[in-house]
């Protein structure tokens, strides 16, 4: 209540004399009261010495930062001797020295903005002036204006502009008063006489601060031609050594004087160099377009020296950047020849992304330089430059590998070794920064590629018309060629190739492509086929694939988008693995609310409209979200429209441009081959399965694969025992008749056979002989043969035998189109060779099975009378017995191989086949496996390398030379000799010796482990003759 | 007596000193305010005002008179 007592008086007296107000007024009271319910009833602490002392000093400092010192220095000085004052001492209130000094702060009213007085400009002269009259200082006033106009020509100006800063408001007021044209000097008197002397003085002031102020900025803002010579120098407005180290360091050194240039100068042409890398003032591209310093220029605070070492790093840059900017230029320059490969134009197509945000990057520098609000030097251009050019040297590395390196080839080598330098660029970088910028590259560089990926994929075509993709279509192949499915792509390069240098970057970008190529091949091939066979290529969206809505979505996409999405996908994996939780459930908000959901489905949508290869799931999907726009309320969808116009198409390109752009950062290491694979691989399998399926479908259900397959296994591995045996009767009796083979009477022969069992086939095949020597030939060479066995060389037998036996005869089967892109000549050749060895087999035992007992019947006449021809020879009886033990050793023998043969080469082979054809494979497959399975027969039967030099074979012919001795001896009648059945014996044993030899060597090295039953039989079956001397030559020797 | 009354004089001259400096402060820092009210607002300030509250009552008061000049302005050139 105290002090509201006290304040009572004084606020009324406050109110009195600053409002006016009389006591007995409204407005007294209403301020009587405002005043004493802040004064008595408030929130404000109490004062803080310390406070205060810090406010007074900030405001000091802030004086002195605005170029008022004096001001600065006198409240310092008041403020001192304010609190020194003796009167606060004793004072009954504690702290009012404070109190006061905080109510003043609390008042202060923008201090700095009050113009200083004559006196605070010109402290010293205080003590004058409190001397002087004020009449004196009224006559020292001086007409500044028309001092400083005298002698002047007038001048007119033109219109004002309004966006002028030489005038104040005032004076604005004024000129727009007056008409356009104006006397600077009659406005300048008029003004100087019409107003009061001291605001002519001002306005003097004024004028001439502004004055200063133009020239000043016509001087910093004109840009010296300092390029036009080295006349131009750089005058430095400090006078510190440290600012002239150029100067003081040359008139030191007595050295030439340099021009010398402003940082700011030399700062923008750096700048302006790595914007556009021409041949320029301070960097000069010489003959062998490599930049060098100009040697004479330097800025003042740095000797010349100095100056170049700092930024002669910047040549090699400058040097990169300029073959970058003239290899875009190149090839946008071929833009019109179909020849460059778009896969090049696609590569500067990244490129130029990278170089815009560089250059974007420099204009925001160059930006800074300009402005100067913040301290610009060289060394911060350098370091803020710094990265980019890390970046710009890896690409130059990956660029001058792919194309300077190597010497120009075709261009498919061209785009390879450019696709596999940026996949080993990308791989091997160690910055992420650096990753992700060529992995962006990477990703706009293969985006053609992957173009005609998506054409063969979707139409079977590879329309390469620059010849960069890694296959190529051989156009002299059609698909009604047999060697269609072999030939019809061919991959010019391969990574194994002796042609490619270790380091040579196309070997990575053949490896990288190459599974991927050997699918699309076959799906090339495949759906070349199909739409050849008149089959609907276009798979049934409808069908048993619509399990996966997901895979479906992927399929529609271009094989471009889906490997960005993959990348970007992996990249959002890796980074957002610990926000996934938060992630999700925001996606799930937003998909539950259907106009948020609605509007970032607006840009997909519009993509899907521009494809005219929508789907009608896609199409529904799209007038759903229609509906969904149009059900919501129109001015919150207003927002989504306006930023992104339903109407303006968006183009694929740019789209996937953005995405690919919008690749910032790769956590981690980068495998290409994992991202490749990993994006491609599923869809491009599920293609090729479709389509491989949809093709054997039509192949075994309209085209009877099964059939020819059974029929060409029953005839050409006489796999139907009873046509052939037919077939090969005939064909025996003539050869022990001697008559002669044609092939048109044997064809006729077979066809006969054949038209039993597959009459609709019967015709299709066909038997050629090829007789390999003629009949004299084949005597001499049957008793050179003999000659040859006895004298145990096994080159000479070998040569001989091979060339004894049956004629060179093949069955051959035109089979119908597409069946002979199956059995071509290649898989022909491999089944005649079994052939013909079934058929050795077959000979050899049929010349046996003829001999019978009953032939030798004559034999029993002189053998029951005791007649005996010759007295020294054994008995008769003894020798009839060793001929039919002869007999049956060659009757077992070949027996022995015909059965092992049959059932452990050609029945498993009709079993697998048999097999592989119910599996239903890939017509790919199925080739594949056919040709597999025939080898491994002709490896069985031991032909794998030469036919005609396999110890089967050879085996077989003298086995057949055996047959057709004992068959001479057989019809001799009581002429044989013991000397003659003991070398028929000895031959023998040598055969089955050589054969056991054989097949023991192979076996226990395991190279034909399957042959270990044939070579048991076989040697537990050794006759027992005791001939070693004569046996020695006939070991193996040579290989198999 | 002459004791007592020269110190009284000195007490008289050491508080006008004093309120000259506090004047010259209020004029630096541009206060806006005269003598007589920076005498009313040391009264006041003695009398326990807190100076906060006090500055902000004080710039109250400049603005009110400051519209009603302004006012009375208006309404004298119309």
């Amino acid at each position: 209540m105290a002090h509201q007592e006290k304040f009572d008086a004084l606020t009324k007296e406050l109110i009195t004399h600053v409002l006016g107000f009389k006591e007995d007024e409204e407005n007294f009271v209403r301020s009587e009261q405002y005043v004493l319910s802040n004064l008595l009833y408030h929130h404000c602490l109490a004062v803080n010495s310390h406070a205060v002392r810090r406010s007074i000093d900030g405001l000091c400092l802030k004086f002195s930062v605005h170029g008022q010192a004096s001001r600065s220095q006198k409240l310092k000085e008041l403020t001192s001797k304010f609190l020194q004052s003796s009167l606060f001492k004793d004072h009954y209130e504690t702290d009012i020295e404070w109190s006061l000094l905080s109510l003043m702060l609390h008042l202060s009213n923008s201090p700095t903005n009050v113009p200083e007085t004559e006196a605070e400009l010109h402290p010293s002269s205080d003590e004058n002036a409190a001397v002087a009259s004020p009449q004196d200082i009224v006559e020292e006033q001086i007409d500044w204006g028309a001092y400083l106009l005298k002698g002047e020509k007038e001048c007119e100006f033109g219109p004002e502009d309004p966006l002028s800063d030489w005038s104040d408001s005032e004076e604005e007021d004024y000129l727009r008063s007056r008409k356009n044209t104006l006397s600077y000097k009659s406005y300048a008197e008029e003004e100087l006489f019409l107003k009061p002397m001291s605001r002519t003085k001002i306005k003097a002031i004024n004028l001439l601060e502004q004055s200063h102020r133009a020239k000043s900025w016509i001087s910093e803002n004109t840009q010296m031609p300092y390029w036009k010579g080295l006349c131009y120098q750089h005058e430095t407005t400090s006078s510190h050594p440290a600012a002239n180290v150029a100067s003081v360091w040359e008139k030191t050194k007595g050295e030439e004087k340099s021009q010398l240039l402003s940082e700011w100068v030399v700062m923008r042409e750096v700048i302006w160099m790595l914007m556009n890398p021409v041949s320029a003032h301070i960097f000069q591209l010489n003959e062998k377009g490599d930049f060098v310093m100009e040697n004479k220029v330097t800025i003042p605070s740095l000797t010349r020296g100095a100056f170049i070492s700092l930024l002669e790093d910047l040549c090699l840059p400058l040097k990169q950047l300029r073959e970058l900017d003239l290899f875009t230029r190149g090839i946008d320059g071929s833009a019109g020849c179909s020849q460059t490969p778009v896969t090049l134009r696609a590569y500067v197509n990244g490129l130029r992304f990278w170089r815009r945000e560089f250059r974007m990057h420099l204009a925001s520098l160059e930006r800074t330089v300009i402005k100067q609000e913040t301290t610009c030097t060289l060394i911060w251009l350098m370091n803020e430059v710094k990265p980019w050019l890390c970046i710009l040297s890896s690409l130059y590395s990956v660029h001058h590998t792919a194309f300077i390196v190597f010497p120009e080839e075709c261009p498919r080598k061209l785009v390879l070794r450019l696709i596999g330098s940026l996949c080993e660029g990308v791989e091997s970088a160690g910055k992420s920064e650096l990753c992700c910028v060529l992995l962006r590259l990477l990703l706009h560089t293969v985006r053609y590629y992957f173009g005609l990926m998506q054409t063969l994929l979707l139409n079977g075509s590879l329309e390469d018309v620059a010849n960069e993709f890694i296959i190529e279509r051989n156009c002299n192949v059609s698909v009604m060629d047999e060697s269609f499915w072999k030939e019809a792509f061919s991959l010019n390069c391969h990574p194994d190739s002796k042609d490619i240098a270790p380091n040579d970057p196309l070997k990575t970008g053949l490896k990288i492509l190459l599974p991927l190529t050997v699918a699309l091949a076959s799906i090339g091939k495949s759906q070349e086929l199909l739409s050849a066979l008149s089959i609907k290529c276009c798979l049934d969206v409808c069908g048993s694939s619509l399990d996966a809505s997901t895979s479906q979505k992927e399929r529609e996409k271009p094989l471009e988008e889906v490997l960005v999405d993959h990348v970007t996908k992996m990249i959002s994996e890796d980074i957002c693995t610990g926000d996934c939780k938060i992630i999700k459930s925001n996606e799930e908000g937003i998909l539950n609310d259907p106009l948020q959901s609605a509007s970032i489905n607006i840009c997909e949508e519009k993509i899907s409209q521009e494809n005219p290869h929508l789907t009608d799931k896609q199409k529904e999907d799209i007038s759903h979200i229609q509906d969904i726009l149009a059900n919501a309320d129109p001015l919150l969808l207003m927002n989504d429209l306006e930023a992104d116009d339903l109407d303006t198409p968006v183009k694929l390109e740019n789209y996937l441009d953005t995405k690919i752009e919008a690749i910032r950062s790769v956590p981690r290491a980068v495998s290409v081959v994992g991202i490749f694979s990993a994006s491609m691989r599923p869809l491009i399998i599920e293609k090729q399965n479709e389509l491989n399926s949809k093709l054997t479908d039509v192949l075994i259900k309209e085209y009877q694969l099964d059939r020819h397959c059974k029929a060409v296994r029953s005839i050409l591995l006489m796999e139907a025992g009873d046509i052939m045996h037919e077939f090969y009767s005939l064909l025996f009796a003539k050869l022990d008749d001697g008559d002669e083979m044609d092939s048109i009477s044997l064809s006729l022969h077979l066809e006969c056979c054949i038209s039993s069992v597959y009459p609709e086939l019967s015709k299709l095949f066909f038997v050629t002989v090829e007789s390999r020597l003629s009949d004299d030939e084949v005597k001499k060479d049957q008793e050179a043969g003999v000659e040859a066995a006895s004298n145990s060389t096994r080159d000479a037998s070998s040569k001989l035998l091979s060339s004894l036996g049956l004629p060179n005869i093949s069955i051959h089967y035109q089979a119908p189109w597409p069946m002979n892109i199956l059995f071509n000549q290649e898989v022909l050749a491999k089944l005649n060779l079994l052939f013909r060895f079934s058929l050795s087999l077959k000979q050899a035992t049929y010349g046996l099975e003829r001999l019978i007992f009953r032939d030798m019947a004559t034999w029993n006449t002189p053998f029951s009378t005791g007649n005996i021809s010759e007295e020294s020879d054994a008995p008769l009886q003894s020798r009839l017995h060793r001929l039919e033990l002869i007999r049956l050793w060659l009757l077992f023998f070949s027996r022995e191989l015909h059965n092992y043969f049959a059932n452990v080469a050609f029945l498993p082979f009709f079993k697998a086949f048999e097999d592989l054809i119910e599996s239903k494979p890939s017509f790919n497959d199925i080739i594949s496996g056919h040709k597999k399975l025939l080898d491994r027969a002709i490896s069985q039967c031991l032909m794998k390398n030469n036919a005609d030099s396999s110890p089967l074979q050879l085996v077989l012919n003298k086995v057949f030379l055996l047959t057709q001795k004992v068959s001479r001896l057989w019809k001799k009648e009581m002429r044989v000799s013991s000397e003659e059945l003991s070398s028929l014996e000895a031959e023998y044993v040598q055969i089955h010796r050589f054969l056991v030899g054989i097949l023991s060597h192979l076996t226990e090295k395991h190279i034909l482990p399957h042959l270990e039953g044939l070579t048991h039989a076989l040697a537990n079956s050794m006759p027992l003759q005791t001939l070693s001397h004569r046996l020695g030559s006939f070991e193996f020797q040579g290989d198999i | 007596m002459r004791d007592s009354t020269m110190a009284m004089e000195n007490s008289v001259v050491n508080a006008k000193e004093t309120f000259q400096i506090l004047m010259e402060i209020s004029k630096l820092l541009n206060t806006g305010l005269d003598e007589v009210t920076l005498a009313l607002c040391v009264r006041l300030c003695e009398s326990g005002a807190n100076p906060e509250a006090l500055a902000k009552v004080i710039m109250e008061l400049q603005r009110v008179k400051k519209e009603e000049t302004g006012h009375t302005n208006g309404h004298g050139s119309q």
